[in-house]
């Protein structure tokens, strides 16, 4: 389920592999030049910036003659955070969806060797904290405070804490929907309702069937 | 290339991207889309060769950067086109042990041709292999998920389902709001499928 | 025919059959098939429960699943149609009933084996004997035998089939003289019809009072204690099916009495029970003299105090002077205004301590001194405690929670939930509902006594409502706001027969069909349950020519067409005086 080792299939990979880097081109490239949306030349000027998908930027080598990998200011904004050791207040998935990942793939492209050590830190930091919301409020969302890995992570420890509270009230045992099913229905229903939609909530007065004594 | 937004495999992103935000169980697959990539690669590898045959004979390294970049874009598309594939392949499987052997009908116009055959096939495996383990009995491996407790379970009915005959013989009448006492092993498929549901 | 021994004759002969549960709507009913429901589990009995209202839902769901079953057990319902004739079943099938509502029908007490009810023939009134409501064919001449097969297939109407022995007279005695058989056959013609109007008669006196007889949910109770079976959970769920006759009027107060002796012994005998695995965790039912105040342990003192029938009747709370007469009463109590309208629970200790103490004491000076009765408290960990008829009130307001996307049904299993303790939070929504009605019920009192909108007969009072209402289209609701609105009349009335007069309250049901629903409810001074509607109604729908749908197990309650309306109430109104 968890996305550590991404594979060849892995859509999470897919995805961080979309985000956009900026970079500098070093030289003049030939017939390049759609790929700067602010150049009218076919081909692409030393000197300009322009953002390239990650899934490009990888299969270059580090010291490419062609473009300098500019390393984005997430991290650098992070850096201080991790040195006084205060990243749980962080809104992570504000910052970056995938940071982790995204920062795993950039680290051998920094030449200060820094992000490798601060993604690290980060998640050291923060990993204890995400242990203890999971346990203890299952259901609030944290939208914009985990990235994509914590958020699963938060995920998984939820389940385990329910899993685990379930086992010691003995009422694990049951059978239940089926997840794909359960979902499967309740779309259904909320496709079936949402024809006569309207008077869900003010609707007592006038059903039409009632109960005997 | 137009001076739009849209990069090299964009398209195929963009399939992947629909496939993760829908909220049904299976969307429809999308042929246009898978189409368009397809037209894409086929672009890219025509222009890519006849550029690569001109630096063959000319030798001149200046494409080199253009190759190269087309050539990612070339595979990044593959990745994508296999990955959307490989997901929704994913998600039939599973929905082989969630949903049993018929595929629901309003899911089933979702499918195309090849998903459904494969989703056949794989439920043919599986049915064979489930008969050949346990001592030539069969085991059904979708059943008892987790270890039984009581051999019976109360169930209600939340959908209408009609009559369920019981291995005994005995036939159950199931209608919405009633509620059963029934054997856990024969009535679990059909509380995996939501029509009952197991009470404490 | 009677089962009596439960243990032997009717339990026994289930195991390891297949039941099919048939349960009316309403409390005591769903307490009795829960119960039930926990004994054949043990047993590992397959079952089917099937909730349903009225005749045509028995029918139903009897068709469903024809066939398929061969035992079925009606729980508070079926006892008084006669089944066999209702239901047509194959000769293999056997019926169980299990019915508090009274009079049974005779069909069914003198079914030989098909029919079989739960219950002791000695508790029962006046059942008519068998020889005089069912022609007898040993008796009479051989050449009679026609007439009485015909007898026999219509002889539980009640209606006379006087003279169809004429045409089917055949020659079989050529001895006696054209004269003699002549005499012979008016002889025995005039002894028949004679036999007949007499038989009307006792089918009548049997058949004129609707009355309910003991709590299902008690009766199947004991049937658990006799197998050994009972446990607390049980027990508990018998005393709010017999809350729910107490609180509904279905019982009268002395055997209301009568009964919470039985049910004490059992509550010590399993209290001693458990107590050697005591937990603070387990739950204790104990007995205790309570008060006739609504869901006051979940609610404020005024209010509950307000919305109360008895209390509100009594001091005519819905008048200025009544209310000043509460602010009296709490005064004298000792119960500072502050404390008297926050929730109860969050009132003094010390103050709900003495609560009970200090209404009891001022009751009789007040006018209300029975406030006060015997009753049953459920407590579990430290803070739940609940009584009787708190559990009766919410799943009363469960029942009737019919919303859009929530079928009747739905309620009855919500009910029927809440029962058990893992699901307290439906209780509570249940009695949140509860209060919701019963302050509904007292505004609805309390403008209809201001607008002197209950009209006399002379021999009977009537309430009108023009219009669909969110509580009262339910039969409930309806009835438990006819009797408040009876009592709040009779209390404010000079009138002086007022008190003998029962009262027929009606609210449209459904504007698009038309229909409304009517209530009958029997006079104040009358304790015991009985009830004539049942009979009158029907007698007034024949003579007005109006058609009536008598769905309901209860009789009193009926449905019919707005229109008919007036013209059905003017021949009541002859009926009655």
């Amino acid at each position: 389920m968890m996305n550590y080792f991404p594979n060849y299939y892995s859509i999470e990979d897919i995805f961080v592999t979309q985000e956009k880097v900026e970079c500098k081109v070093n030289t003049r490239l030939q017939r390049l030049g759609f790929l700067d949306a602010g150049a009218e030349t076919e081909d692409l000027e030393p000197g300009r910036t322009i953002n390239l998908p990650l899934w490009y930027i990888k299969e270059l080598k580090v010291n490419n003659a062609y473009f300098t990998i500019a390393v984005p200011d997430i991290y650098k904004n992070v850096h201080k955070a991790v040195c006084e050791a205060e990243t749980t207040h962080i809104e992570l998935g504000r910052l970056h969806p995938y940071f982790y990942e995204f920062g795993r793939y950039l680290t051998p492209y920094d030449r200060n060797h820094v992000i490798g050590r601060i993604i690290f830190e980060t998640l050291r930091q923060r990993v204890r904290h995400l242990l203890d919301i999971s346990k203890n409020d299952g259901d609030t969302k944290h939208e914009h405070r985990l990235d994509n890995i914590e958020s699963k992570l938060h995920e998984a420890g939820v389940r385990t804490n329910t899993l685990y509270i379930n086992w010691l009230q003995m009422s694990g045992n049951h059978i239940r929907t089926s997840q794909l099913v359960e979902e499967h229905q309740k779309k259904r229903k909320r496709a079936d309702r949402s024809d006569d939609e309207g008077d869900n909530e003010t609707d007592t007065p006038t059903s039409k069937k009632r109960s005997t004594m | 290339m137009s001076r739009s937004n849209k990069m090299f495999g964009d398209i195929a992103f963009d399939l992947l991207k629909d496939l993760q935000r829908s909220s049904q169980t299976i969307p429809g697959f999308d042929d246009d889309g898978v189409r368009q990539v397809l037209e894409e690669i086929k672009a890219i590898f025509e222009e890519n060769v006849a550029q690569a045959s001109n630096y063959n004979s000319s030798g001149d390294r200046s494409l080199w950067p253009l190759l190269n970049y087309r050539h990612a874009a070339l595979q990044r598309n593959k990745r994508c086109l296999l990955a959307y594939l490989y997901e929704r392949m994913q998600r039939i499987k599973a929905m082989r042990w969630e949903f049993g052997p018929i595929i629901p009908s309003d899911i089933k116009p979702a499918l195309c041709e090849p998903e459904v055959q494969f989703f056949n096939n794989y439920s043919k495996s599986l049915a064979a292999y489930m008969r050949s383990v346990g001592d030539g009995q069969g085991i059904d491996l979708t059943g008892n998920l987790r270890p039984p407790k009581s051999l019976y379970i109360e169930v209600r009915c939340v959908e209408n389902y009609g009559k369920f005959e019981l291995d005994d013989g005995e036939v159950v009448h199931l209608r919405k709001n009633s509620q059963h006492y029934l054997p856990r092993a024969q009535v679990e498929p059909l509380v995996r499928q939501g029509i009952l549901q197991h009470i404490a | 025919m009677f089962i009596q021994d439960l243990k032997n004759d009717f339990y026994k002969q289930l195991i390891g059959k297949r039941i099919l549960i048939i349960v009316n709507y309403d409390v005591d009913a769903i307490c009795a098939s829960k119960i039930l429901q926990s004994l054949f589990k043990y047993d590992h009995m397959l079952y089917t429960v099937v909730p349903i209202m009225g005749v045509t839902g028995l029918r139903r769901a009897y068709s469903e699943h024809q066939g398929d079953v061969k035992y079925v057990l009606l729980i508070n319902c079926g006892g008084c149609v006669d089944i066999v004739e209702l239901l047509q079943p194959a000769e293999d099938v056997t019926f169980y009933i299990c019915d508090s509502h009274r009079p049974l029908d005779v069909c069914n007490v003198y079914s030989d084996r098909q029919v079989c009810i739960l219950g002791d023939p000695a508790l029962e009134e006046n059942i008519p004997g068998f020889e005089t409501i069912f022609y007898d064919s040993d008796g009479e001449d051989d050449d009679d035998d026609d007439d009485d097969e015909d007898e026999d297939r219509n002889g539980d109407s009640g209606a006379g089939e006087s003279d169809d022995g004429d045409s089917s007279e055949r020659v079989r005695a050529p001895k006696l003289s054209r004269m003699q058989k002549h005499e012979q056959r008016v002889l025995r013609q005039r002894a028949r019809r004679q036999w007949e109007s007499e038989r009307d008669r006792i089918m009548f006196d049997y058949t004129q009072f609707s009355y309910y007889g003991r709590s299902t949910a008690l009766y199947i109770f004991e049937l658990a204690w006799k197998l050994s079976k009972d446990n607390m959970d049980l027990l508990w769920w018998a005393i709010v099916g017999i809350s729910e006759q107490l609180l509904l009027g279905k019982i009268e107060s002395g055997a209301y009495t009568l009964e919470l002796e039985h049910i004490q012994s059992h509550v010590s005998r399993l209290t001693n029970k458990t107590n050697d695995q005591n937990t603070m965790s387990a739950s204790k039912i104990s007995f205790e003299n309570d008060l006739h105040l609504v869901l006051y342990r979940h609610w404020t003192v005024t209010e509950s105090m307000r919305y109360s029938r008895y209390s509100a009747c009594q001091l005519k709370l819905w008048t200025l002077r009544g209310e000043k007469r509460l602010h009296e009463l709490l005064v004298e109590m000792g119960l500072p205004l502050v404390h008297a309208r926050q929730t109860y629970s969050a009132m003094d200790l010390i103050l709900r301590k003495e609560f009970y103490s200090m209404v009891e004491q001022l009751a009789e000076k007040y006018g209300i001194p029975d406030i006060v009765y015997g009753t049953f408290t459920l407590s579990y960990g430290y803070r739940s405690r609940y009584a009787a008829a708190d559990y009766v009130y919410a799943l009363l307001a469960i029942l009737q929670s019919v919303k859009k996307h929530k079928t009747p049904e739905d309620c009855f299993m919500e009910a029927s939930d809440a029962l058990t303790r893992q699901h307290k939070q439906l209780l509570n929504v249940g009695i949140d509902n509860a209060k919701l009605l019963h302050a509904a019920i007292f505004r609805q009192v309390q403008s209809c006594l201001e607008a002197h909108q209950v009209h006399s007969t002379g021999s009977f009072f009537y309430y009108v409502l023009q219009e669909e209402h969110a509580f009262f289209s339910y039969p409930y609701a309806l009835a438990l706001l006819a009797k408040f609105v009876l009592h709040g009349h009779v209390a404010t009335t000079r009138v002086r027969q007022a008190p003998d007069l029962p009262l027929i309250a009606t609210c449209p049901l459904d504007a698009s069909q038309g229909m409304c629903l009517l209530v009958g409810i029997a006079p104040v001074r009358e304790d015991s349950p009985k009830n004539f509607f049942g009979k009158a109604f029907d007698q007034a729908a024949q003579k007005s020519k109006t058609s009536l749908l008598q769905d309901f197990f209860e009789p009193s309650i009926v449905q019919l067409r707005q229109s008919d309306l007036t013209r059905f109430l003017d021949a009541l109104t002859v009926l009655l005086t």
